[in-house]
This record gives C-alpha cells, structure tokens and sequence, in this order.
C-alpha cells in the first residue's frame, strides 16, 4: 500500500484529478457548483488540518536539535537552551492559564517581541551593508540604475522628500513607468513559466513536486 | 538646456497624472461563449494552446541552443567549491507560505544539487520552515534527498538532521536559518522558492564566505536579493530551472515554449498600445473576453 501511495503513477493521478476539478470550472459555467465554495475550500480545509502538525513538528524538531547542539556542545548551545526554556515556559504557560493570562503575555512581551524588534535592527544594519556593496557603478548600466535609486531614494525618505521636491516628478516618472512596466513583465514571465512547468509536471516530467529523483534517462 | 527640457516633459507628465486618476480597469468583453464564464474565453484558450504547445515539443524533441543562465550554471562550480573546501552546502526551497510552483520549481532544482552533493561527498543541508504547506514540503524534500542517496549508492548517509525543520514564522525561520550558516559555514547557499527576510540570510551567508545563488519570487525580493547574492535568478528562470539542468532532451525543449509565448507576449503589447492610441476599444474588449 505503502509503495502505492509513493508511486510516481498514483501521484501524478492525484494531481490531474485535483487539476481537471479546479481548472475546468474555473473557465467553465457548470450551473450550481462553485469551485471557489467547493474543490478549493475543501483542499484549504485540508491543509488547514495538516497546519496544526507543523507547530508539533516545529517543537520536536527544536528539541531534537537543541538537545543534540547541547550534547556535542556546538558553538552557541547554551542559546538553544535559552531557546527550549522559552519555548517550554510558553508551552506550560499556555496550556496552565490560558493565551490570555498575565505569564504569557510577559513571555510574548519580555522575549519574543524584544527579539523581533532586534530582528528589525538587524535588517537596517545588513540593507546598508548590501547598499554600500551595490554603490558601485562598474558600467553605465550600474550607473542608471544607480542614479535612478538615488532620485527615488531622495524623494521617498521622509525628511529628503519633504525638502527636495524637485526629484518628485522625477521620481514619480520612474516609479509608475518604469517600475509599473518591469513588474508587469516580471509577472508576465513568470506566469509563463510557471504555465509551462505546469504543464511538464502534468506530463510527469518534473518529478520534485512529487518526491521523486529523475533517474539519468539512457 | 536638455536636462531641464527633460525635466519639463516629466513635469507635465507629472501634472498629468495628478489629475487623471487611473480607475477600474474593466471593459465588455468582445463577445460570450455559451458554456464558457464571461471574460475567461481566451483565458483558456491561451492555457490550452501552451499546454498543447508544450505536449507537443516534448513528444517531437530537437537539439535546442538555451541562453545560459549564469545562476544556473554556477550551481556546479558552487558544488565544487563546497567539495574541495570540505564545507556543506545548504539549499532552501523556500519558507513556503504555500505549496506554490515557486516552491515546487525549487524542489526539481534540490533534487539535482542533491545528486550533485551526494556524488562528491559534500554534505547537503536543507533548512525547511514556513507556514501552511510546510508539513508536505518537508516531506517531500525528505523523499528527495533520500532517494537522492539511494540513486548514488549511500542510502545510509541519509539523516534527517539534516533537513531541520526550523519554524513556521518568518523571523524565527530566518534566525534560524542564520544561526545554521554561522554554525556550519557552508561553501555555498541557495534560497530558492518564496524566502523570507531574504536579506538577512543572504547578508550573513556573504559574511560567512559562501556563494550565494538566489531567486527573486516577488519583484520587490528582487532588488534586494540581486544587491546581496552573487547569482540571482530571475523570473521564468527558476521554474524553468528543472528543465534547464536536466539532461532530458524532452524538458530541454519544452523551455522553447516561453521563448515563442514571449514574441507573442510582446506583439500584443505592441497591438494593444497601437490600438490604445488610436481609442480603438476592440483590444481591450478582446483581452476582456
């Protein structure tokens, strides 16, 4: 049975049926039966109740590697305890009191919403440090895009904006032109890409959606 | 003088905009077809011609010349580096907000850097986390990479410690994520799929002196993950990337198709600002049928 499920035939099976049941009544009118109210909520119900594992997986998966960094004394494993202390303290707190008692909320605000505002701080720091490598015009490409940024960069900061209105036509310009035209032409290209690989993966060439290697073709 | 000319022009342009708003853009469709939802006919004709487009390219395959893809073609040199470093390589296919073709392009492209890895010995990482999808993601990046050792004769080098899961929350996913490179110190990295707080992972993986291979899924990614990778993907080229590395003539081939769909892309283009300027409605209303 085993080996039925994980076959390449029985999955690729699985994905043309759920495919013929989302796609054709999308384009087409079938009276009384609406795909967004039928086959799409029923699989979102699905995933929805696989969702809940991903917490347990997360918590096991911590646990195991906390435990494992601990016993092999990696480089920063007196963090991952931290880490499963707080984790476990959560855990005790929340199924103790509740979500919404005086311990859990501390938890939430004395640890994880500092850390998520370093987090923030540490993004400032690592966009700076790729801005500072990307300030490099090595050709006159480099150098367009590079002026282009600084125009749209003046305008939307909010003190420069306010004191050099003179980039903001400019600035404008370049944003619903160009900027409008080079995310259409993303989108554009990655629909159809996207169609394409669609249609490989229909076709069982693409086998990674469903697990598998490809073996070297003789 | 042609600077503030230009300026002008910008200026007028500027002006022009402020004052017309761009509102709903909604026309009649041209005609109905009985049967069919309104405003999706060539919807679907365009998604049949392509997948018979394709069926047919990949039942009839020729010896195709592909653009190289510099972020694909690195992958190699990436693998050897990890290889003669004696340093590991992490991939990942993303944080998988849900089991888009972002994510699925991104596994294809595991499975070969995973035969590529196990074949020199080099050890393969994969940090996986995110939100609703995750739980089948993880699975099948597990049956990837396990059959990618069974195909290279060392099943028993498979662990699963190595494909941690890390959290379902971007920021922890990313911390976690950092906290692997600075730990492992890989020779390379590739963030394929959707990726969250890309930034942070590609600046620390430059810091810790890997290569770095990225794809941009969403254009505002883009820029940020172009300044901070030494590869970027671009576009069609990650899903298109399975194809690309694969040896089979057949897939090869199929990429063909979004070149052709392209001219076509861009003739309409050129139709449709021709009949715009004209204040033809006929192309708008034939997009909307």
């Amino acid at each position: 049975m085993a080996e039925l499920l994980k076959s390449r035939e029985f999955n690729l099976a699985v994905m043309i049926i759920f495919f013929c049941l989302t796609f054709f009544p999308y384009f087409l009118s079938i009276p009384g039966y609406d795909v967004e109210k039928n086959i799409s909520s029923k699989v979102q119900l699905i995933v929805g109740l696989i969702t809940p594992f991903t917490v347990i997986l997360a918590i096991y998966s911590q646990y195991r590697r906390g435990f494992n960094a601990f016993n092999k004394r990696q480089r920063g494993w007196w963090l991952k305890v931290y880490m499963l202390f707080c984790i476990a303290s959560m855990l005790i707190f929340y199924v103790v009191w509740g979500k919404l008692s005086g311990p859990y909320y501390w938890v939430t605000l004395a640890v994880i919403s500092p850390l998520s505002t370093i987090n923030y701080g540490v993004i400032f720091f690592y966009m700076a440090s790729t801005t500072a490598r990307a300030f490099k015009a090595r050709n006159l490409k480099a150098l367009l895009l590079l002026v282009a940024g600084f125009i749209v960069f003046m305008d939307q900061a909010p003190l420069t904006g306010l004191y050099t209105t003179i980039f903001n036509p400019v600035a404008v310009f370049l944003n619903d032109t160009l900027v409008g035209s080079v995310t259409r032409t993303f989108t554009i290209c990655s629909t159809i890409g996207g169609l394409v690989y669609g249609v490989r993966v229909l076709l069982g060439l693409e086998t990674g959606a469903m697990g598998v290697t490809e073996k070297k073709e003789a | 003088m042609l600077i503030y000319f230009l300026y002008k022009i910008l200026y007028i342009y500027y002006l022009y905009i402020s004052k017309h708003h761009y509102g709903e853009w909604k026309m009649p469709a041209l005609f109905t077809v009985p049967g069919i939802v309104s405003g999706r006919f060539l919807g679907l004709i365009l998604n049949i011609l392509i997948f018979i487009v394709v069926w047919i390219f990949i039942r009839n395959p020729k010896p195709v010349h592909i653009r190289r893809v510099p972020g694909l073609d690195a992958i190699d040199e990436a693998v050897g580096r990890c290889a003669e470093m004696g340093k590991p390589f992490v991939f990942s296919p993303g944080i998988a907000s849900s089991f888009g073709y972002w994510t699925v392009a991104a596994l294809s492209v595991m499975g070969h850097v995973a035969k590529l890895c196990v074949r020199s010995g080099t050890r393969f990482i994969v940090p996986l986390g995110g939100a609703d999808g995750v739980a089948i993601v993880r699975e099948v990046a597990a049956d990837i990479v396990k059959s990618a050792y069974t195909l290279e004769g060392r099943p028993e080098d498979f662990t699963m410690d190595d494909l941690p899961f890390l959290s379902g929350q971007q920021f922890a996913y990313a911390g976690g994520f950092v906290g692997i490179l600075q730990r492992v110190r890989p020779g390379a990295t590739i963030l394929l799929g959707g990726m969250a707080e890309a930034m942070s992972i590609c600046e620390v993986s430059n810091a810790v002196g890997a290569i770095t291979i990225s794809a941009g899924s969403y254009i505002s990614n883009l820029a940020v993950l172009a300044c901070a990778s030494d590869y970027i993907l671009i576009g069609e080229e990650e899903p298109a990337a399975g194809a690309y590395l694969s040896d089979n003539p057949r897939q090869r081939y199929s990429i063909r198709v979004q070149d052709y769909s392209k001219w076509i892309i861009i003739a309409m283009v050129i139709i449709g600002i021709i009949f715009v300027n004209m204040g033809n409605p006929f192309f708008k209303n034939l997009l909307a049928t």
